[in-house]
């Protein structure tokens, strides 16, 4: 209401309706025209009355009989949730019994259904499968093997002009083989290996005599590889036509021959014409070892590094020979092979002083697995690792037919420790498939084994920032 | 504000507006269970609001008819003009004729809201606002036809364009 001219809205109503007579219709008229405030609400009233008569000239809704409340369920809905002691889902499920109930039924229910056939299949084709250890040694074999005919096949045109690219290649292959051995090989083989090596005398005594009875193998080694050189490398590199050692088995194949034969064998390393011609007998050895080996170990842990050995180290990819830097100082007859391996020896030597990030994931206490987005799935346990590969078992997989849908990309592993930062892996996870199929049908109930791929390393620092982490030379 | 005093309040607007919401929101989608829904939502939304709501039943009139607009929009649902009116009636509209209907809805949602207001009016008030705005009858003679002196007709004529007005003003029809 104006203060001065007493005008409230019950005057301007009917002064809008045209109810007023001529002097209070002024008087209004006086006052809305000096006073703002009144001018805003005779605005507001003058539009509702215009909303009013149009809806009233319209039909205006009859209300059809009928309770107009909310149902039981819906009122008990809007005031539970005032309730801070009841769960919000807990209500929910209160309100809407059945829908809510049949979801979460389907929810269990499917994939336990799943599980159930999944078990069945396994348990009846477990009889026709290969047990677990020779699947995986094949299986790693075979992409390694596929690997090297890859590389073959890329380089069949090219044909060496000197000695040192063949040495290269040489190297390379030398250093495939290596590996593809060692995955073969189990801890027992490549300790026993060691301790034979430690007993052969040093090529560094070997090299360093002119005199000794080793120089005229030598001399038919070097006269071997430039004997390949002349055939091309169509001939020289096909995995197949390989010789031993060439395939990377230059001191580890004594361990699958005979006593007699090792002695002969690790007498003479370099005996590459010998081997050349027992390409035969290599294959059926290969062959034999295969079948007879179970799942590769990391052989790189087991393997120590010392002057004079032998060491394959899968994970840096480097192959020494252990020979001595007093090697290439003699003048040594075949230079080229003796400065390659003193590289190999060099960067073994590198590659021992740092610590290798592999290690810190082996002696990890506390393995943790979650999704891509970065959802607790639990603990695991690091079962098995072969360079990039991880088995590993969930302990706390309570849901066992959600379990079964755990396999992607971009799934982590976090490793802590007590004096080193957390480290985190980002890979690709697996079921196991073979691990139900070769286990104790008893134990199948047990715990799940995944195959995990590291894909990206990371560490977190001090700030809990993420950094990247280069496993095969942490720092 | 503690919960004990939110419960209240959430239970005294909800004993006030429980029915009117009915109304309103049967009005707009012409399903009583949608329309429980709707007023269901606008509760639980009032209920969770963080923030103190200085107008509880302007808000919950707003958010209602915002979630009846929404939901017509989601399911291209249309007005219908009665409860009984609903066979045939969206088929035989193509989707531009849809499209129209619902803009028209949320253009004469002020019209709807004073409908709305009337039509939840006690009987005596909705008459007087037919006789004086549908018949155009004066003062005088809506005093004679409902026998109120001519002065209570002005005042609860008043009563009820101030009510109305100020609904809308709070609801920010006027703004």
């Amino acid at each position: 209401m104006s203060k001065d001219s007493n005008i409230g809205d019950e005057e301007i109503i009917a002064f809008l309706m045209g109810e007023l007579d001529e002097e209070k219709e002024l008087m209004v008229q006086n006052a809305l025209k000096n006073d703002p405030d009144l001018q805003k609400q005779q605005k507001i009233l003058a539009d509702t009355l215009r909303l009013v008569e149009k809806s009233c000239n319209e039909s205006i809704p009859e209300l059809t009989d009928g309770e107009w409340k909310l149902s039981e369920s819906r009122k008990e809905k809007i005031f539970a949730e005032q309730t801070p002691d009841l769960p919000e889902t807990e209500n929910e499920l209160n309100d809407h019994p059945t829908d809510t109930k049949q979801s979460i039924n389907l929810l269990f229910w499917i994939p336990l259904g799943v599980a159930a056939c999944a078990f069945l299949i396994v348990m009846v084709s477990e009889t026709n499968k290969p047990n677990q250890s020779e699947s995986v040694a094949l299986a790693l074999m075979d992409d390694q093997t596929r690997e090297t005919k890859d590389l073959i096949k890329g380089k069949e045109d090219l044909v060496p002009e000197e000695n040192t690219e063949l040495n290269q290649m040489l190297q390379n292959k030398a250093q495939e083989g290596a590996n593809l051995a060692l995955v073969k090989r189990t801890t027992t083989e490549v300790l026993a290996m060691n301790e034979e090596l430690k007993q052969v005398p040093s090529l560094a005594e070997a090299f360093a005599s002119r005199d000794s009875s080793l120089s005229p193998k030598m001399l038919e080694t070097d006269k071997a590889i430039k004997k390949m050189a002349d055939r091309g490398v169509e001939q020289s590199m096909n995995f197949r036509s390989l010789p031993s050692q060439v395939k990377g088995e230059p001191r580890l194949q004594p361990l699958a021959m005979s006593k007699s034969k090792q002695k002969d064998e690790t007498s003479s390393p370099f005996a590459l014409n010998d081997r050349m011609e027992d390409k035969d007998s290599l294959a059926k050895t290969q062959d034999n070892q295969t079948d007879a080996i179970p799942i590769p170990t990391s052989a790189s842990e087991q393997v120590e590094a010392e002057e004079g050995s032998i060491v394959f180290k899968s994970e840096s990819d480097t192959v020494s020979y252990g020979i001595s830097s007093e090697l290439i100082e003699t003048g040594d007859p075949i230079p080229e092979l003796a400065k390659a391996s003193s590289t190999l020896v060099a960067e073994n030597n590198q590659s021992q002083q740092k610590k290798n990030g592999y290690d810190l994931i082996d002696r990890s206490k506390s393995v943790y697995l979650f999704t891509p987005k970065a959802k607790a799935l639990g603990k695991v346990k690091i079962v098995n690792r072969a360079g990039p590969k991880i088995e590993l078992l969930r302990l706390h997989e309570t849901r066992l037919g959600k379990s079964a849908l755990l396999r992607g990309e971009g799934y982590q592993l976090r490793f802590s420790y007590d004096d080193e930062p957390v480290i985190i892996l980002v890979g690709n996870l697996r079921r196991n498939e073979v691990d139900q199929e070769d286990s104790d049908p008893k134990n199948l109930n047990e715990l799940s084994s995944y195959f995990f791929e590291i894909m990206e390393s990371w560490e977190l620092d001090e700030k809990e920032i993420r950094k990247p982490y280069n496993l095969n030379n942490p720092r | 504000m503690s919960q004990q005093d939110k419960e209240l309040l959430l239970r005294e607007w909800f004993e006030k507006l429980e029915k009117p919401l009915m109304i309103y929101a049967f009005q707009i989608v012409h399903d009583r269970d949608e329309a429980q829904d709707l007023v269901q939502d606008a509760f639980l939304r009032f209920s969770r609001q963080e923030k103190e709501i200085h107008e509880p039943k302007a808000w919950l009139y707003k958010t209602l008819r915002n979630l009846a607009i929404s939901f017509l929009r989601k399911n291209n649902r249309l007005q219908r003009t009665t409860d009984e009116d609903q066979l045939d009636f969206l088929d035989s509209m193509n989707k531009q004729v849809e499209s129209n209907l619902i803009s028209n809805l949320e253009k004469n949602e002020a019209i709807n809201r004073v409908k709305h207001a009337i039509s939840v009016l006690p009987s005596e008030s909705a008459e007087i606002l037919r006789l004086k705005f549908d018949q155009q009858k004066s003062y005088s003679e809506i005093s004679e036809a409902t026998g109120l002196s001519q002065s209570n007709v002005g005042y609860k004529l008043h009563h009820i364009i101030k009510d109305i007005a100020q609904e809308l003003e709070s609801e920010g029809f006027f703004k």
